[in-house]
Formats: structure tokens, sequence, C-alpha cells
């Protein structure tokens, strides 16, 4: 790959990733780190890595990063409470569903939140998720699946409070 | 295959979004009517909730992350290097230049005098004529046994001054000759006598003056009168295309014709001598255009 290409990299990834990884870690400072570490490790690599998989080699980095990150400070949530408030600094929310949607997505498991964020923000299909992540096809398309039921659930409880509320 | 309560999370994601197979899609449905909660599950999740990412959020430094195109010591300064290139090629041909001048300078300007004085045409001639003797006196003659098919001789335009001419004035032209002559020479050696006779035939090539070959040979230009060969106007040079430029002079003085003598030694030492007659060559169109006399060179 060479400069320009890595330059283009930057250019075009670097939104995604930092994304993907506020997502995940809720952390604006923690996101730039792993945008900086990745990109670091890119460039290093330049030479070795083609451009054409760069945007893959890059998300499979983060992804790590943001796994050795939360390992590091023992932060990982399991918790199937809904947060009081939403720590999501950046992103607004348009409707309320979508923000139940979001605060849904939280209280993810940090794996179904990785391989729903790979989908849903990137596109990337399940077989590159499986290669992004290291898990196989078959986790890849579990994961989804519960992380999108847990979803569906949780906008489902707040739809129906939000009637038992208005009576 | 068969769907059960274990497995069935790896088709669902699949089963929702309706990209399986009609078999495996088929197994499906058959397994989610054995199944009613899970398939009430399945029909809760008709619009399933999707994530959208916000625009919003960018990466703001990206600049510090770019690189600056880091190019090679040689793409950096290739103008320079071409700049230098050219520079050099232009030195080199200017040198070269000055060496093909300085080699006809020398040529027409430079001719040791010791190779000019009449002691070094004796000493010259004394070896042919020992080298003859060696045989013991006897006869012998010395057959032309290699003609080359060039036919050139070079010119100069105008009478030189060997010394004083600068080399830039010097311009020098092709002649060809026309005819041939004297394809031998005999020596015959009685005592302290050497006697050179040359015999004359027609030869369908002249002497290569321009030929490597002869680059290092001795090359004598001879007044020739019928039947006598005298060796008192010779001129020894090395470089062929001199040669024919300093007999002009003399023919322009003394009106008589000229004999180009090429002494050469082939690669198996057989001593070569050559004749050529270049009283055409040395009778350029400007001497025909100021009237000059041919007809008088032959006497």
């Amino acid at each position: 790959m060479t400069t320009n290409e890595y330059n283009s990299c930057v250019e075009n990834f670097a939104d995604g990733i930092f994304r993907f990884v506020l997502k995940l870690s809720h952390n604006e400072a923690d996101a730039k780190d792993t945008v900086q570490n990745v990109f670091e490790k890119l460039w290093k690599k330049h030479a070795q890595v083609q451009f054409e998989t760069a945007k893959s080699y890059l998300f499979t980095s983060a992804y790590r990063d943001w796994i050795d990150q939360t390992r590091k400070i023992k932060r990982m949530y399991f918790s199937d409470q809904l947060p009081e408030n939403g720590t999501d600094e950046v992103a607004t929310q348009e409707f309320e569903n979508r923000e139940w949607i979001e605060k849904a997505f939280v209280h993810l498991p940090e794996i179904q939140k990785s391989v729903i964020l790979l989908r849903d923000y990137e596109g990337y299909s399940y077989e590159e998720i499986a290669d992004i992540t290291g898990l196989n096809l078959s986790q890849v398309k579990v994961y989804i699946f519960r992380g999108r039921k847990k979803m569906q659930s949780a906008l489902q409880q707040t739809q129906i409070s939000k009637i038992t509320t208005q009576m | 295959m068969l769907i059960n309560f274990d497995n069935y999370e790896h088709y669902a994601i699949d089963f929702l979004e309706d990209t399986l197979t009609l078999a495996v899609k088929a197994e499906m449905i058959t397994f989610l009517q054995r199944n009613p909660s899970i398939k009430a599950e399945f029909e809760s999740m008709t619009d399933l909730p999707v994530l959208e990412p916000n625009p919003a959020i960018v990466y703001r430094e990206k600049d510090q992350l770019k690189q600056k195109e880091t190019r090679s010591v040689f793409w950096v300064y290739r103008y320079a290097i071409a700049a230098g290139l050219a520079m050099l090629l232009a030195i080199t041909w200017l040198l070269n230049q000055k060496t093909t001048e300085n080699t006809l300078a020398n040529d027409n300007m430079a001719i040791p005098k010791e190779i000019e004085s009449p002691e070094y045409l004796d000493q010259s001639i004394a070896s042919l004529e020992g080298e003859t003797k060696s045989h013991d006196q006897k006869e012998k003659d010395l057959i032309i046994t290699e003609q080359d098919p060039l036919v050139e001789v070079r010119l100069a335009t105008s009478p030189q001054d060997k010394r004083n001419t600068l080399p830039e004035k010097i311009k020098t032209q092709t002649v060809p000759t026309e005819a041939n002559y004297l394809a031998s020479q005999v020596e015959t050696i009685e005592g302290n006598k050497t006697n050179i006779e040359t015999s004359t035939s027609e030869v369908t090539a002249s002497i290569p003056v321009q030929s490597e070959r002869l680059r290092f040979s001795q090359l004598t230009a001879i007044e020739s009168n019928p039947g006598i060969i005298a060796f008192e106007q010779d001129m020894i040079a090395i470089s062929p295309v001199i040669m024919a430029a300093i007999p002009l002079q003399e023919v322009e003085q003394k009106k008589s014709s000229w004999l180009l003598n090429a002494i050469t030694r082939k690669a198996d030492g057989t001593k070569v001598f050559a004749f050529e007659e270049i009283k055409k060559a040395l009778t350029p169109t400007r001497y025909r255009d100021e009237n000059v006399d041919t007809s008088s060179i032959d006497e």
C-alpha cells in the first residue's frame, strides 16, 4: 500500500472505526486511542497490507484493540438493566424508538454488540464479520440473532410500559 | 438436516432475512410449527431493530494520522539527477568533439619533426632495404596479396599549412579515386644499391586509407616518374587522412603526380606494399575550376 492509499484509508475509514469503537466503549478517549493505535499499526505494516484489504485489517485491529482495552480495565457490560442516562455522549437520536434501541444495544454482551455494529454500521457480510472477529459463521449468525432479539424485546417492553403509563 | 431446539438459532437470522434455501426454509417452518413459543417469538421479530450510524460522529484528527509522501532520494532529486546526467553527457560530447578536433589538428599540424626529417625517412627506407637484403640479396617480388574494396581518399579542400592552420578551418572531403594502378613493387639489390621498380597493372581496388587496418601503417607519398620511384618527397604519417592533404600542396607547387604508398603488415607478418596513383584524387574540382593544367601533372 502506498502512502497515498494509506492516507485514503484514514480519510475513508477513520470515522467508521471511531464510531464502531465509540459505540462499543462509550468512551470517546478510548475510541480515539483505538483509532490511533490501529492506524499506527497499519502504517507500520503498510508495505505488506494491500489497499483492498485495508478496511478489514483496520476493523479487525480495532476490534482486537478494543477487546484488549476492555480486558485491561475490566468494565465489560453484562447487565440486563437499562442505564438511567444514556452514556453515548456524541450520538443524537431523532426518534424515541431509535433511542430505546440504542439504549438496549448498550446492554448487549460485548460480542453481540461487536457483530451487530459490524453488520449495521459497516455493512459487512456475516462471513466478513467472522473473519474480523475470529468467530465461525454460525456463531456470528447466532450472536446477531440473539442481539437483535434482545433489542426487539427491549423496544417492545418500552412500548408496553408507555401504553400502561398512558392508561 | 434436522432443525431442532439446540440449533435453530443458527438458521434464525437467515430465516428472518429470508435468505435460506427453500429446503432449509421448509424445514424451519416445520420446526416453528412444532414449537409455537419460538414461532411467536419469530413473529414478533418481523421488523428487526437495526442500528444506524450517526454521520455526525466523526474522527476530527485525521490529519494527525496521515503520513506525508516519502519518496526515495532518487525521486526527490530526479530533476537534479536528470540535469546532472544531461550535463555529463554534454561534457562528454564536447570532450569527444574536442578530442576529434585535436586528433585532426595533430594529424594536420603536429607531425613529429623526427618523423618528417629526412633521417627518419632514410631509416625507414633503410629498414625496408635491410629486410630485403636479408633474403640473400636476391630479387624479390612483393606482390600485393590483398586489396581492400574501399575506395576513398580524404583530402583537404585547400592547401594547408600544417603548423599554423587551426583545426576548425580544416575541411576535408572525400574524393573517390577512379582508377588505381601499381599492384606490385620489385626491389633489386645490387651490392649496396637498391633499385626499386614498380610495375603497374590495373587493380580493382585502392588503398584503404580509411581502413582501420592501415591505421598504424607507414604511408608514403611518392613522386612518380615513369619507371622511377623516388623517395625524396616522401612524408610519413600515422593518419591516412593527413596523407592526402600534404601532397596537395606539393601537387599545386610541382604539378606532378604522386603515389600514395602504404606499407603495412598483415597478421602473419607479411609485409604488404600497395600503391595508389593519387593524381586524380589530388585534383579536386577547385583546381580544375582554376584551370589547372592537369595534363602537365602527368609530365
